[in-house]
């Protein structure tokens, strides 16, 4: 079943299968230190649920506009810290926000790996 | 459960008070930020008019800083705008028949918020599958 958070504005859904695994490898820099992860699960829940019931993050320490869809949109990052939510507004769901997946980030680029995650990612949502 | 954000959150009350203080830091900030777009303000415009360095600003707007109701103020006045005013949401309170007021199932008073917490201790990270304890 497709997990969601709903909001005012948007429906923020996940387009992989098991966003929460998912979410758990992003977050295995601070294994072992639990009182770090539970602060940042409940930050990212919080950007999550502040985007679907405004609409948007209008902090620039919480979004970023990243590369192009084949449909010639961009697609976003929500971020915190160092993890990232990728994710793009649907045009065949209208006002529904995909995430495509979380990722910790070494660096401030976009890596080529979690690009081609989003662009499968949009084909199976948009295309399939 | 819609999604494991909801279901982590309501694992325990030490979640849930993880992501009401996320949400009203989140809430601020992003207000803040509403209002310097609107106004056409900038970092380093805000934090010449405080007389503070950009860095402290940025760190204040991000949330690695926490911010205290003063700088709240400042902030405000230096984007001329009016003393936020504080309002906690209280749906559907109404006096009960005996005089008591009463509150509704969605209604949190913070005295009932205190005594559920000290008679119930919540675990730091209580799981129910384990998948955070196990990280």
């Amino acid at each position: 079943m497709t997990q969601s958070i709903k909001g005012m504005r948007l429906e923020v859904r996940f387009a992989e299968d098991d966003p929460q695994s998912n979410f758990k490898e992003a977050l295995d820099r601070w294994r072992g230190n639990t009182t770090k992860q539970a602060s940042l699960v409940a930050r990212m829940y919080a950007q999550l649920q502040q985007l679907a019931d405004i609409g948007q993050l209008r902090s620039p320490d919480k979004w970023r506009t990243e590369s192009k869809l084949p449909n010639k949109k961009h697609y976003y990052a929500v971020k915190m810290g160092k993890i990232r939510a990728y994710g793009w507004h649907s045009t065949k769901h209208p006002g529904v926000f995909y995430i495509s997946h979380f990722a910790f980030k070494r660096s401030e680029e976009l890596h080529k790996d979690d690009h081609h995650r989003v662009m499968r990612n949009w084909n199976n949502i948009e295309k399939g | 459960m819609s999604n494991f954000f909801e279901k982590w959150a309501n694992e325990s009350k030490e979640h849930q008070k993880l992501v009401a203080e996320e949400s009203l830091i989140l809430d601020v900030t992003e207000e803040i930020h509403a209002q310097m777009e609107a106004l056409g303000v900038n970092r380093a415009e805000l934090a010449e008019r405080m007389g503070k360095s950009k860095a402290y600003v940025s760190q204040l707007l991000s949330g690695s800083r926490n911010m205290t109701l003063r700088s709240l103020a400042d902030i405000s006045f230096a984007l001329g705008l009016d003393i936020p005013k504080v309002t906690f949401p209280l749906a559907d309170t109404h006096p009960a028949t005996n005089g008591e007021w009463e509150a509704s199932g969605n209604v949190i008073r913070m005295s009932d918020y205190c005594a559920r917490a000290e008679a119930v201790p919540a675990p730091e990270c209580a799981t129910d599958d384990g998948w955070l304890r196990a990280m």
